[in-house]
């Protein structure tokens, strides 16, 4: 059968910009797929011979720990805020999610300067008398990364598994108990099994976060994907080995992908009533109060308040010799370059989901796949699609350039902040997208149709119907975007222009340069914006919650 | 015959099965029908390919003579001039009842506009709700601006997928009675489907039983509640 409806889905606006984002979006990664295939070289033959079980090695135990750890301190946190009343509960509800604000290799550089022998602590304990073998307390080993990456990553299996547990029935609890069941058989027995997805969602987000970081593994020398491809492309100049790297990398996070999809697959719980009564707190007293608001704030405390206060000091101590015009320049320039990748982000996920809503086909489904595939891609991986990509796409046009009389190098896009925002838009498409898919899901469908019933199309429906009633999630989503963007490391240390700096790559290279102090200042904005966002999310998200559907 | 529904057949996406085979049904200018079944019976599935908002497989939907399906037509469901109030109602929340009720209102003066919304909201007894929001009003009160807003466009038809189902079983009947007293003041042609007998006896001048996607039995109020032709069809209006 003709159908003009689908002769109007496949060409209407909606369709063919998706069509055109999706296809950018494929290109770098095809392009990796593709230059495997080039003849291997000498390099190669070292990596492979002498440095590649290293890779893996490092990259399985890094992974392998944080995983664990994570789950234990999330999982945690989630079941007591979600289970208890205590005191100080309501902050510690989402202060913990702050070591977010974070990036792992902040926490890093701050926490070997809290423990070096020049540290608060040794010192603090030499002034107390107490001589203590330095090497206790070396961070920069295997154990310091894995505590690391755990303390400021936990917080995506706390989120996640919180707001499962918090949507959880309290016949549930209720029933183990009435059944004899202590808490803590309770939760062993019926939360953990019943939670499983949620865990394994989050922890996945903290492996896929670790295999993507460079700064820590490189700050703290231990090789891994990250750090080889770097080194493999910058110092030994061979961008066939880095690429063949690459597509190792990108095989070994398919191999976590698929574990996830497996661990979560086997088996869905769902309720047998549509009445779901929500769980209603216990409240603690006593030593037991007292123990749980202890614990979190000792997690609250190595994760965000202890280096956040490192870091005050250190800007306090150096802001004189940092803090010029020309700070403050870059400051504000790579404010704005995070804030029009966001805009950006998060206009194209509009447009993909709103496509992929619309057109209920197996190729919006593709398309969708396609818009979260680069969150799970590592920035390095990225970064290398993207830098092949546009030499080639220059070499090819370079005519034009010279026509226009852009430059005789002839590489005019790669040396362009352009290449950076591109490769940033196919990293954390996903999490834009993400946002605005489920604020299109809350709504539902019935307002979409109760607008084109009345005679409006597609589009003016989304201008005056969807659009304002997704706001919150668009908003979210836009944050999300932006804390991730301004702490982003790898990617912008391979594509950013000459001379470009964020307050990310300039924190990373003072903290390299052993200039700590001075790291400190960039670090303290990127953690400023970045708690301001993650509150705002939260405010965002409350609202949009109750507004949702108020009729 | 206003609507004339021929051989359609449907099915859902990722499902095999048909929820509507060779289906056929006629609709007269005027009337009140209402579409009875239990849930999975296919009913609402009706509602929303004469809507629009489905795409069948094969068959023929004419509105008015005017084709809006066939084997090589397609008609938008922002181009069939049909109204439709959702089971939900589906008021936008952001828009106060004024601009809900306007909403399909478009390219008018904006004289014609007020005059229009002044009828509407008169008719159905609103005038000092118009600038608040859905919910600030009750769900009485949602459903009869749901339901203008349905006829703002002008509409061939009007459709209403389970109109009662959101009322409280005590609101219920006045409910249907006001509705009831409003449609047959514009004197609309009007579908609904319900799974409630009592909504069918209340407001419907014909009935159309369905089951498992089949037309049981089909006519008159009266004679379907009086001579109904199978177990099945008693047995749905038995107290």
């Amino acid at each position: 059968m003709l159908k003009r409806r689908n002769l109007k889905s496949l060409f209407n606006i909606w369709s063919i910009s998706s069509f055109i984002i999706i296809l950018f979006i494929l290109i770098p990664n095809i392009n990796i797929l593709l230059n495997i295939f080039n003849p291997v070289t000498d390099n190669w033959e070292h990596i492979q011979k002498y440095l590649l079980k290293d890779y893996i090695v490092n990259s399985t135990i890094l992974i392998s720990f944080t995983g664990v750890l994570s789950i234990l301190i999330g999982l945690t946190l989630a079941w007591l805020i979600s289970q208890f009343e205590f005191p100080f509960r309501d902050f510690f509800k989402w202060a913990l999610v702050l070591p977010l604000a974070i990036s792992p290799y902040i926490g890093a550089y701050t926490y070997n300067g809290l423990l070096n022998y020049t540290g608060v602590i040794q010192t603090t304990l030499r002034g107390f008398g107490v001589d203590v073998n330095p090497s206790y307390f070396d961070i920069m080993t295997m154990p310091g990364a894995i505590f690391i990456y755990t303390i400021f990553l936990f917080p995506y299996v706390y989120i996640i598994t919180r707001s499962f547990l918090s949507k959880q029935s309290a016949s549930l609890v209720e029933a183990s108990r009435t059944l004899g069941r202590s808490y803590f058989e309770t939760f062993w027995y019926v939360i953990l099994p019943v939670s499983k997805g949620a865990i394994v969602a989050g922890s996945s987000l903290v492996i896929l976060e670790v295999l993507n970081d460079y700064g820590v593994v490189k700050y703290f020398g231990i090789p891994t994907f990250s750090t080889a491809i770097f080194k493999t492309w910058f110092a030994m100049g061979d961008a066939n080995s880095a690429i063949r790297l690459s597509a190792l990398l990108m095989a070994f996070v398919f191999g976590v992908l698929l574990v996830e999809k497996f661990s979560r697959g086997g088996k869905r719980f769902s309720y047998s009533t549509t009445k779901i009564r929500p769980i209603s707190r216990k409240k603690l007293s006593g030593i037991k109060a007292f123990m749980t608001s202890g614990f979190c704030f000792s997690v609250f405390s190595i994760g965000f308040l202890i280096p956040t206060l490192q870091l005050l000091h250190w800007s306090w101590l150096s802001y004189d010799d940092v803090l010029d015009m020309e700070f403050i320049l870059f400051a504000i320039n790579s404010l704005f370059v995070a804030l029009l990748a966001s805009a950006l982000i998060i206009i194209i996920a509009v447009i993909i989901a709103n496509t992929v809503r619309i057109n209920d086909n197996i190729i919006s489904k593709i398309y969708s796949k396609i818009a979260i595939l680069g969150y799970s891609i590592p920035g390095a991986v990225i970064a290398i699609g993207i830098l092949t990509f546009f030499i080639t796409l220059d070499n090819q046009i370079e005519v034009i350039y010279k026509l226009l009389d852009l430059g005789t190098s002839g590489l005019v896009l790669k040396s362009s902040i352009i290449m950076l925002i591109f490769a940033y838009i196919i990293r954390f498409l996903g999490i834009g997208y993400n946002s605005v898919e489920s604020g299109f899901d809350r709504v539902g469908s019935s307002f979409f149709e109760a607008s084109r019933t009345l005679g409006v199309g597609i589009t003016e429906t989304f201008f005056k119907v969807d659009l304002p009633m997704i706001k919150p999630a668009v908003k979210s989503g836009f944050l999300l975007v932006l804390i991730e963007v301004l702490k982003e490391l790898p990617l912008t240390l391979i594509l950013r222009p000459f001379n470009f700096d964020t307050l990310a790559s300039k924190a990373f290279e003072y903290a390299g340069n052993e200039m700590i102090h001075e790291a400190a200042i960039s670090s303290m904005i990127i953690i400023l914006v970045c708690g301001i966002a993650i509150y705002r999310i939260n405010t965002v998200g409350s609202k949009g919650g109750k507004n949702a559907r108020s009729n | 015959m206003l609507v004339q529904i021929k051989d359609l057949d449907f099915r859902y996406k990722n499902s095999d099965e048909y929820v509507l085979k060779n289906f056929n049904l006629d609709i007269e200018k005027g009337d009140i029908v209402c579409i009875l079944g239990e849930s999975g019976s296919g009913k609402s599935t009706v509602l929303r390919l004469i809507a629009g908002l489905e795409v069948p497989h094969k068959g023929i939907i004419k509105i008015d003579d005017e084709v809006m399906v066939n084997e090589s037509t397609f008609v938008y469901p922002e181009e069939r001039e049909i109204g439709v109030l959702f089971q939900d109602y589906a008021l936008f929340p952001h828009m106060t009842v004024a601009e809900n009720i306007l909403f399909g209102v478009r390219n008018k003066e904006k004289g014609y506009k007020e005059q229009r919304l002044q009828e509407l909201l008169k008719l159905i007894g609103l005038e000092e709700l118009r600038e608040r929001y859905p919910h600030q009003i009750s769900g009485g009160q949602q459903q009869r601006v749901a339901l203008v807003r349905a006829l703002a466009i002008d509409p061939w038809l009007i459709l209403m997928d389970e109109p009662f189902s959101n009322l409280d079983a005590n609101l219920q009947s006045r409910i249907r009675q006001e509705l009831k007293g409003i449609i047959k003041k514009t004197g609309i042609t009007s579908v609904f489907v319900s799974h409630d007998k009592d909504d069918a006896i209340d407001i419907a001048d014909k009935i159309v039983v369905l089951k498992d996607g089949d037309i049981i039995q089909q006519g008159v109020t009266e004679n379907i509640v009086s001579k109904p032709s199978s177990k099945y069809v008693a047995g749905l209006f038995a107290s």
